[in-house]
């Protein structure tokens, strides 16, 4: 499966790892993008090629969380979206998944290992939704 | 709602950075010991995050240049030169890690708070100047990769107790 991700992270660093883990996990042929805050995050999306985002919480000028508002807000197809940051607390999670629509959440720090388990089960559905799924279904409701 | 004790306090900041530095760099570290002075380095680089609201915190990582030679490229996976952006980048990001890391656990003490984003300083013969009055604990660590500092400047419940004068 080839997937074209989208990751948002101030820290280029940190951008950095998670490449290097996503591509470690071998869940899938990776091509990425990278965007160093939700306003640039906005910017580097792509509404037909994206496919999948990783975004953190806490960045100057946009913060991930009204990144994934916005986006959910203004599109239609749903890009699964996998929220990567230090926030842990149950508060802080119900409202990434809940409230906002993040489809899975990594706490840092991760090893390559804990961020294949976490991203497994979003893998097969998005690989369903690529053969008329999951995803797509939920695209066209 | 019960205080968290002050023993229970410092085991937050030393299990907050045990775990993040051996997720994050794959590096085992010990606490040597809590104590109020601050040791001199000629070269070193300091990141600053506060934590506030049940806690009033600020979360300072300090690492002399050796150390920070050291550990950066086990975080980052390459050679980062001391001078660049990218170890202010680095080590701003190590201390995210680690403030998020104790701001999880003071919630498992009924604790809530927020952390700010990283603030990161480099020089020779860095100081860092706590406000006057306020208490200060300093929990010098050892690793393979050098000796380092995470400090802790704010409420009374940190300890030691000894306030800056």
């Amino acid at each position: 499966m080839n997937i074209r991700a989208l990751v948002i992270d101030d820290s280029k660093i940190m951008r950095k790892m998670v490449m290097r883990s996503l591509t470690q996990t071998k869940l899938a042929e990776f091509e990425f993008d990278e965007a160093g805050d939700g306003v640039e995050g906005l910017e580097a999306f792509h509404p037909k090629k994206t496919d999948m985002i990783f975004v953190d919480w806490n960045m100057p000028n946009m913060t991930g969380i009204d990144f994934c508002r916005n986006l959910r807000t203004t599109q239609k197809r749903h890009v699964p979206i996998v929220m990567i940051t230090t926030e842990s607390t149950m508060g802080k999670i119900e409202e990434a998944l809940d409230d906002v629509g993040v489809d899975s959440y990594v706490v840092k720090p991760f090893t390559p290992d804990k961020l294949k388990q976490k991203l497994e089960p979003l893998f097969e559905k998005l690989a369903e939704s690529q053969k008329g799924g999951f995803f797509s279904k939920l695209a066209s409701a | 709602m019960a205080n968290a004790s002050t023993l229970e306090y410092k085991d937050c900041v030393r299990d907050a950075t045990v775990e993040s530095f051996s997720m994050l760099c794959g590096m085992e570290i010990t606490l040597e010991g809590v104590g109020t002075e601050r040791s001199a380095s000629e070269s070193s680089i300091v990141a600053v995050i506060s934590i506030l609201g049940d806690v009033e915190w600020s979360v300072i990582v300090n690492l002399p240049k050796e150390s920070a030679d050291a550990i950066a490229p086990k975080f980052a996976g390459f050679e980062i030169p001391f001078d660049s952006e990218d170890m202010g980048d680095a080590v701003g990001e190590l201390c995210n890690i680690v403030a998020g890391a104790v701001k999880a656990k003071l919630d498992g003490l009924g604790k809530r708070a927020e952390i700010s984003l990283p603030s990161v300083m480099r020089g020779s013969s860095v100081q860092v100047l706590s406000y006057k009055g306020l208490p200060i604990a300093i929990f010098n660590f050892a690793s393979e990769c050098g000796s380092f500092a995470i400090e802790v400047v704010g409420s009374p419940d940190v300890v030691p107790t000894k306030k800056v004068v």
